[in-house]
């Protein structure tokens, strides 16, 4: 790392962030807590309020109510020129009538930097992001991956406090996309900034941020580590929006401290681990993981304490190389869907017959049951 | 058969017009080269007369220096309004922006400059308001004078501009000045160095069209120039018609042309050598 | 059915093309003998020309005209003379300054003045072989009694402080620079020394505010009050101011006033004979009363009567200047230059 970009780490607090567009509530009462160095993904479907949330942290969109703390300065009503953070626009909005180099020196010749000093910078950035032959060429004449990594460069080159990406890849290609995610982490990681990433894309989320957070209708919805996300979606949100998940709906018959029973029809009971954030009784949703899931031939033999089960008919198989979609139906019509890895030498299954299928009773997520989900 | 002869019917009526329109052109450019009484070729003697004439030569620079002041005051007039009626106008005002644009293109040209002296003229709105507050005595000169001209010029050229610049304003794109305005560019920063050199291709529409239409504008300095106001219009019209000098008229004439193509050709030649920078 | 070749076709085309080729050939040659073209001015004019002369010869003569427009007499000279041998009118209303200009480019046909049986009854300036007068006009001040704080007798009133800027005067050389040789010959030159005349302008100068190129924006600056007075004017537009409102008067200022004679003329390759039928029939008593009351002007013919309102706005015992038009025609061009150079700007 180049001696002359050097980043301050700071937090950002977000407390009770309101913002309201012509009567209509965008972000609802949004309290968030950045650590300094740390990456933020705001992970949802479009429209959920994750762009404008961003937005009101970089001061093009003033919060109807709420406060916007960094580095434990109030930025609430602070002009977005006056604030010192970076941004990476969605499709870069780099500058179309300057070069590379006068793209990436624009916000220090903002902030009345002196041209020595300037030109320091900006071979630093320029090696950083191999953009050094570059230097003099226009926006337009470059690949998206190079125009990406000038906007990356452009946003950090003052230096800010933090790095706000609005969709960072959306614009690239899927190859060059995979290529630029781990890159990107590793480049944060390097400089060591404070980002917060927007995106749609799970995968990406996961991939590039230290935490995500899964934001619905203006709301946070759930907020933690990919793992946490992936194996206790407090909602069949998240569940849906982090990898595929199967569900029961049921109702809690039996608890104790350590094992729930639940009722799914049928006559069949499954068996779940009681957590704090389990409800005691009533209905809840069951969901499991495809990939927990393991078919067995009907005879073989499965420890009841320790696994689920249910028979289900195979109704299909998709073979994709790295994974293989097993589809199932259970005697009442529910839908199964059962991933195997494609590396997986178990022994061949039959489509039309019918197996047991089976999974540990510790990978099975309870949540509320919510009446709506189809 | 007949349907590939189709585009050559669609298209012949437009080259005839132009052929004709050419010819004619060429007729006055020919009757250039005439001694006066219209009796015999006389080389570049018209060209001549007008360049050693210091009189002749008063309808040029002042026909210049007027074209250009008015597209300067249309274009200072005229950005603020394309922007506004782009970037934050709603929609119903918008339209109504639009609406009075529209007006000023559909009504008659004469009536609008008829319009300006009923606003403008010694007991014209203006001055009778003046009056009437006790600004002044006497009424202002705002017609039949340089300055008459000059609003008569900006009010003909400004839905020109506005509707130029306005294409230019509609494609900027909104990140770059939110990507400005978050490199910590304050916002006339940001309008000296992203709004108005991407409004650049525009801004040139604009000025070229502004400025050829003032150059040779004829009915504004003859209702509103009071007879001061020399234009080479007024000159090409006053020899070739009120004083039967054609050949002279059409020297001023040709000469308007070469002055009217350089124009564009520069503008034209700017635009690109802008522009080529930074387009695929 | 029978089919037509192409090649048949295109004969029957060609025939019948040229059928009717001929036929408009001898149609128009029929009518050449009757119908006589005559450039004129429109509007007022037309109409006073057409119910006063054109359609009374064509009703005594059997030989009908019509009027092809002309904006102004200098443009149909330029017209003229572009279109040198291919003009097809027989006659052309104009001003002394244009004919004179026409004749010596060669543009016209002598008249036959011999077979003019009432030119014995117009004055014997304005009849020669180059034109012939048709009326004339004389030129004074209008001005608006309201506004101008005293009475304007005499053209050197035009001088006086007391009218800054309330003035209008022709563009450049308009009106034939008449007004330009007036000046002169009121200032001690004349028409071939204008140069008192252009000394005497500049003592106006301060008083003119704008410089009119026509009859109608005069009128119009006059009635709507942008000025107050008009520094020469043709006594028909006081007629028109007139009828705005009856601040307007008009002046016939000493120690004379210009008159300015309209003419006709024979244009080359015209209907001769038809032609100077027409215009004996023009310069006769009835038609000259009746065109120079329908147009505000006065009568080319000795005989015939002024009407009372001409004789209210221009009394009998005004003097009257004729100005040498044909002398100031060459000139007109170096006049226009150093007006607007001198004097408007």
């Amino acid at each position: 790392m180049t001696p002359s970009l050097s980043f301050k780490k700071r937090g950002i607090t977000l407390s009770g962030l309101s913002v309201e567009l012509q009567g209509k509530r965008i972000l609802d009462d949004v309290d968030l807590e950045i650590f300094p160095g740390e990456i933020i993904a705001l992970l949802g479907p479009s429209g959920c309020g994750k762009t404008t949330m961003l937005r009101a942290i970089a001061g093009l969109q003033r919060p109807s109510a709420g406060e916007i703390v960094v580095g434990g300065q109030a930025m609430t009503d602070v002009a977005p020129y006056r604030r010192n953070v970076g941004m990476v626009f969605q499709s870069y909005a780099l500058f179309p009538h300057m070069t590379v180099a006068e793209n990436i020196v624009f916000g220090l010749k903002m902030h009345g930097v002196a041209p020595a000093e300037r030109a320091v910078v900006l071979d630093a950035a320029l090696t950083m992001l191999e953009l050094s032959a570059l230097r003099d060429a226009y926006p337009a004449r470059l690949s998206g991956g190079q125009q990406q990594r000038v906007a990356i460069a452009r946003s950090i080159a003052t230096q800010p406090s933090v790095l706000l990406l609005d969709e960072p890849l959306s614009a690239l290609d899927k190859k060059l996309k995979d290529d630029m995610r781990s890159e990107l982490r590793t480049l944060l990681k390097k400089v060591g900034m404070t980002a917060i990433i927007v995106t749609h894309d799970q995968e990406e989320a996961l991939a590039i941020a230290d935490r995500v957070a899964v934001m619905n209708e203006g709301r946070i919805v759930q907020i933690g580590t990919g793992g946490d996300l992936y194996h206790n979606p407090n909602c069949r949100f998240v569940a849906d929006f982090v990898g595929y998940m199967n569900y029961f709906e049921g109702s809690i018959r039996s608890g104790s401290d350590q094992r729930l029973e639940l009722d799914i029809g049928d006559a069949r009971l499954l068996k779940a681990r009681s957590s704090a954030e389990t409800p005691a009784t009533g209905h809840v949703t069951v969901a499991i993981r495809p990939e927990a899931i393991t078919p067995m031939p009907k005879s073989a033999p499965v420890d009841q304490d320790e696994f689920n089960i249910v028979p289900a008919c195979l109704i299909s198989e998709e073979f994709l190389g790295i994974v293989t979609y097993l589809r199932f139906q259970d005697g009442k019509g529910r839908d199964l869907l059962v991933i195997r890895s494609g590396q997986s030498r178990a022994s061949p299954l039959r489509v039309g017959e019918h197996y047991d299928l089976a999974w540990p009773i510790d990978v099975t997520t309870l949540m509320p049951a919510e009446p709506q989900a189809a | 058969m007949i349907a590939r002869l189709v585009p050559y019917f669609l298209v012949a009526p437009a080259l005839l017009l132009i052929a004709v329109l050419l010819t004619g052109l060429s007729s006055v450019l020919g009757w250039s080269f005439q001694s006066s009484a219209g009796d015999g070729a006389a080389g570049l003697v018209q060209y001549a007369n007008l360049a050693t004439n210091e009189s002749y030569r008063h309808f040029f620079t002042y026909s210049l220096w007027l074209a250009a002041i008015s597209t300067f005051v249309a274009l200072l007039l005229g950005f603020p309004v394309a922007y506004y009626m782009e970037i934050n106008a709603s929609p119903s005002q918008r339209k109504w922006i639009f609406a009075g644009l529209l007006a000023m293109f559909l009504s008659d040209y004469v009536l609008k400059m008829f319009g300006l002296i009923l606003i403008l003229g010694r007991s014209g709105l203006v001055n009778r308001l003046a009056m009437w507050l006790g600004v002044t005595d006497a009424p202002f000169k705002l017609m039949y004078n340089e300055f008459g001209v000059l609003v008569g010029l900006v009010s003909g050229i400004l839905p020109y501009m506005i509707l130029s610049l306005n294409g230019v304003i509609a494609r900027l794109d909104k990140r770059l000045h939110e990507a400005a305005s978050v490199l910590g560019a304050p916002p006339w920063r940001i309008f000296l160095l992203i709004t108005l050199p991407l409004c650049v291709p525009g801004i040139l529409a604009g000025t070229m069209l502004s400025f050829l239409l003032s150059l040779n504008s004829f009915v504004t300095p003859m209702l509103l120039g009071g007879g001061r106001v020399d234009m080479i219009a007024v000159l090409i019209f006053d020899q070739a018609i009120n004083l039967a000098n054609l050949p002279l008229g059409s020297a001023a004439a040709g000469v308007l042309f070469l002055i009217s193509g350089a124009v564009i050709l520069l503008l034209n030649g700017l635009g690109d050598r802008y522009q080529k920078r930074f387009q695929r | 059915m029978r089919t037509v070749s192409r090649r048949q076709a295109l004969r029957l085309a060609a025939f019948s093309g040229a059928l009717g080729y001929l036929g408009q050939m001898g149609f128009s040659q029929a009518q050449a003998q009757k119908l006589l073209k005559i450039i004129a001015w429109g509007g007022t004019y037309g109409d006073a020309m057409r119910s006063s002369w054109m359609e009374p010869f064509a009703a005594a003569a059997g030989i009908r005209s019509e009027i092809q427009l002309q904006s102004s007499s200098m443009e149909t000279l330029a017209s003229l003379r572009a279109n040198r041998n291919r003009n097809d009118a027989d006659l052309w209303l104009s001003a002394i300054a244009p004919t004179s200009l026409a004749q010596s480019d060669g543009l016209l046909s002598p008249i036959p003045v011999d077979q003019l049986k009432n030119a014995s009854q117009l004055p014997a300036a304005v009849v020669n072989d180059t034109y012939v007068g048709i009326w004339s006009l004389p030129y004074g001040i209008i001005y608006n009694a309201k506004t101008v704080p005293f009475e304007i007798t005499k053209w050197e009133d035009l001088t006086d402080s007391r009218l800054k800027g309330m003035v209008t005067a022709p563009y450049g050389a308009n009106y034939n620079g008449m007004f330009i040789a007036l000046l002169a010959l009121l200032a001690g030159g004349d028409e071939t020394n204008v140069d008192p005349g252009f000394a005497l302008a500049k003592k106006m100068k301060p008083n003119f505010s704008i410089f009119t190129t026509s009859d109608s924006e005069q009128i119009r600056l006059l009635t709507s009050g942008e000025v107050d007075v008009v520094a020469f004017a043709p006594v028909a537009n006081y007629f028109a101011a007139r009828k705005a409102g009856s601040q307007f008067r008009f002046v016939c200022p000493k120690p004379f006033i210009p008159v300015s004679i309209s003419n006709v003329a024979i244009l080359k390759g015209a209907n001769v004979e038809a032609a100077t039928r027409f215009i004996d029939f023009a310069i006769s008593k009835e038609p000259q009363q009746k065109i120079a009351q329908m147009l505000g002007c006065l009568p080319i013919n000795t005989m015939s009567e002024v009407s009372p309102t001409m004789r209210e706005a221009v009394p009998a015992s005004t003097e009257f200047r004729f100005l040498q038009e044909g002398v100031m025609a060459s000139q007109l061009s170096g006049w226009n230059d150093r007006w607007q150079r001198e004097i408007q700007r």
